[in-house]
């Protein structure tokens, strides 16, 4: 905690902290599933060639934006929408 | 670069067949009212599109990088790809006749026939686009074949 403090207040992060710090924040946030899946990934990123990863970024984006078109996110449209309606 | 989904380039198909309020979108597109609104604001984010007396219009003067992103082959591989496994998903997942595939072996002649029964389906098909409907009634179809080893090919390269 004290080092985090130290953190939020402008002190240097070194790699193996950031490393670290991003390792614990991953287990904690995702199933084993998921970490499975970005290991995978990375091995993927690391073997493929530029134009199957390109591939694999333009579907990654697009799936992105479906998530956020599902969400409400946007309030303007939707509230004049129901408004109307 | 801005990768279009097929929710923005169905919203963009809609609006370019004429202008429509947002109810009217969502009417011709059967999408989700909130996710209607979130697609059309994206848009109007880009100015693709413009509001008009609380209609939306498909905005005639985009720039060139618009333009090319909109024709980008890759995003546009990506776009259909997401169409075609959802057709094949109904097809292998959820037991839906709609599509068919099939891997037959042909000799020359019986490749002759079959493209000249294709060339008959794509004249039938060239003779349908001046139907007018709802963008939401609009029918995919796919045809086509291709050998075994050059799509394994491709996949390989």
């Amino acid at each position: 905690m004290t080092r985090i403090f130290r953190l939020f207040n402008g002190s240097e992060m070194k790699m193996s902290e950031y490393e670290a710090f991003e390792k614990t924040i991953i287990q904690r946030t995702l199933s084993s599933g998921q970490i499975n899946l970005m290991i995978k990934i990375e091995d993927f990123l690391l073997k493929t060639n530029a134009k199957d990863a390109e591939f694999l970024q333009i579907e990654i984006e697009q799936q992105l934006k479906k998530i956020e078109f599902k969400s409400t996110r946007f309030a303007y449209l939707h509230e004049k929408s129901s408004v109307s309606n | 670069m801005y990768n279009f989904t097929i929710l923005e380039r169905m919203i963009l198909e809609s609006i370019r067949k004429s202008e429509k309020t947002i109810e009217q979108i969502q009417e011709d597109t059967a999408m989700e009212s909130h996710i209607c609104a979130n697609v059309v604001q994206s848009l109007l984010a880009k100015s693709l599109v413009s509001t008009k007396s609380n209609k939306f219009t498909l905005n005639k003067n985009l720039n060139a990088q618009i333009i090319e992103e909109l024709q980008n082959k890759k995003n546009q591989t990506v776009e259909m790809n997401a169409l075609v496994r959802e057709c094949i998903q109904g097809s292998l997942l959820r037991g839906e006749s709609t599509f068919q595939f099939m891997k037959v072996y042909m000799s020359e002649e019986e490749k002759k026939i079959l493209n000249a029964m294709l060339y008959n389906i794509e004249t039938f098909i060239d003779g349908l686009k001046k139907n007018k409907g709802k963008t939401k009634d609009e029918t995919f179809i796919f045809w086509g074949g291709d050998t075994y080893a050059k799509a394994v090919t491709h996949y390989l390269n």
